[in-house]
């Protein structure tokens, strides 16, 4: 097995056809995980007991050695979000995807016609992930961005579940060691408060792990298309490439329209999203990603005669999507989506307005 | 697209601008969205006579947004023609009309 020291510093991804380099990663992100968790555990010790102590008996520590053990916290937990987030980078997607995504600025607009056409197409969406181009057909559609701030999130409350239930655990071993010799009494009632911390801090931790398992339980899934954008009534080839190490029991394709409106209630925006059209594409039980092969399967996708073409405003929007489902046996369900720009039909492209005073906005 | 207007003015209210614009809203669940794709304006003062006559205007309209009705969302496209008069107050005119062919209830096919 390679070092793992090296597989952080390698451009290789994790996923790469071999276990070995799959487990090295999670080992990675789950002792960076741990890392943390000391980081913390230590921080709030360490502040704990200064607060505690220099209020009652003067100073707990010197404050150099203070100030020696929150650097040295800090850094354990610096360290520990570093090796996560590198981890996390290197499990949940394709060299390519991550190639793309840094020279996007440096990339060569593959579609610069497609950019002049739609300018004659307001509300038409500028989609900011521009496809590149295929291996086997002609474009690669990017899809959304995963949910890394549900990762985030779920770190964050762990952390805080965490602090506080190590802070309530020395505030009680505290009162333990100094109620009077003289009782038995002692005051429970941090202790007490510290157990439903406690079982938060699981639930929390189970919490995290499921958010973890949903980004990087099934391997990257590359999405290619034949044209693009697409048009109503056009029929469009379409190729799947799932990778990953699992049995992925359930692989469910659809092509999706949803309506967003944003509107005020009362002091609040809100936003609500309706799906107004579904389409299966694909589906299969029980396909086997081997490790070292990537399941790969073609068929058509054909946008409706008459559909809506996307469409962008202030407060409105309707959105078409190929949605991917996939269910592997004791993971949570992960859903993938990669977004369309479908194009009005059939009006063929109008000429710029002489008489057009305003921008339509 | 080529459209005429003309206004009769029936009160006495001295108008002192007319504005006709090609407009695009959406309604619905939404906060309404509006975009101008033709907008002119003619400021007072009016021979009432002239105002009388057909104004002809014309426009290329452009390839979206389509006509929808959807379940959330409707876009509509008009023409507008809003009338100022010298007191302050103003008349609107709105004349809808239909862009694209888009079906507003789409059903998908039948599953294999």
């Amino acid at each position: 097995m390679r070092p793992w020291s090296s597989w952080l510093l390698s451009g290789q991804k994790a996923f790469s056809r071999s276990k070995r380099g799959w487990w090295a990663g999670v080992a990675v992100a789950m002792l960076a995980s741990i890392l943390i968790l000391l980081g913390v555990i230590w921080l709030v010790t360490t502040v704990t007991l200064v607060v505690l102590y220099s209020t009652s008996q003067g100073l707990y520590m010197t404050v150099p050695f203070f100030i020696l053990q929150l650097l040295l916290a800090v850094a354990m937990i610096g360290i520990g979000t570093y090796l996560v987030v590198v981890s996390v980078w290197k499990l949940s997607g394709s060299v390519e995807r991550r190639g793309a995504l840094i020279s996007q600025a440096n990339e060569i607009d593959l579609l610069k016609d497609f950019r002049r056409v739609r300018e004659k197409m307001p509300t038409v969406p500028v989609n900011s992930i521009t496809p590149s181009p295929g291996s086997e057909l002609a474009y690669r559609l990017y899809a959304s961005r995963r949910n890394l701030w549900g990762l985030v999130g779920a770190a964050c409350i762990f952390i805080l579940f965490v602090a506080l239930t190590a802070v309530l655990i020395i505030v009680a071993y505290n009162n333990f060691l100094e109620r009077p010799a003289s009782q038995d009494y002692s005051d429970y009632s941090a202790a007490g408060l510290a157990i439903p911390f406690l079982i938060a801090s699981v639930w929390a931790f189970a919490y995290f792990v499921r958010q973890l398992l949903k980004l990087t339980s099934i391997g990257p899934t590359v999405l290619e298309i034949s044209d693009y954008p697409v048009a109503p009534g056009g029929v469009y080839q379409i190729q799947l490439s799932q990778s990953g190490r699992l049995r992925i029991q359930l692989l469910d394709i659809t092509l999706v329209c949803y309506e967003e409106a944003t509107f005020k209630q009362g002091t609040n925006i809100r936003t609500e999203r309706k799906s107004v059209y579904s389409q299966r594409l694909f589906r299969r039980r029980g396909v086997n990603v081997d490790a070292s092969r990537s399941f790969q399967t073609e068929f058509d996708m054909q946008v409706p005669v008459g559909a809506m073409h996307s469409f962008v405003s202030d407060s409105n929007r309707v959105q078409w999507k190929i949605e991917i489902y996939g269910q592997a046996k004791g993971f949570p369900r992960v859903k993938r989506s990669f977004e369309l720009i479908v194009l009005p039909q059939d009006l063929g492209l109008a000429e710029p307005n002489p008489d057009r005073r305003l921008g339509a906005n | 697209m080529i459209g005429q207007y003309m206004i009769d003015p029936v009160d006495d209210d001295k108008i002192v601008a007319v504005e006709s614009s090609v407009i695009w809203l959406t309604d619905g669940k939404g906060e309404g969205d509006m975009g101008v794709h033709f907008f002119d304006r003619q400021k007072g003062p009016f021979d009432v006579a002239k105002l009388r006559q057909l104004k002809r205007f014309s426009t290329v309209l452009p390839a979206s947004p389509f006509s929808y009705n959807g379940t959330m969302i409707r876009v509509r496209w008009a023409v507008r023609i809003r009338v100022f008069f010298e007191v302050g107050s103003e008349h609107t005119e709105d004349l809808y009309f239909q862009l694209g062919n888009v079906i507003s209830s789409l059903s998908p096919p039948s599953v294999e």
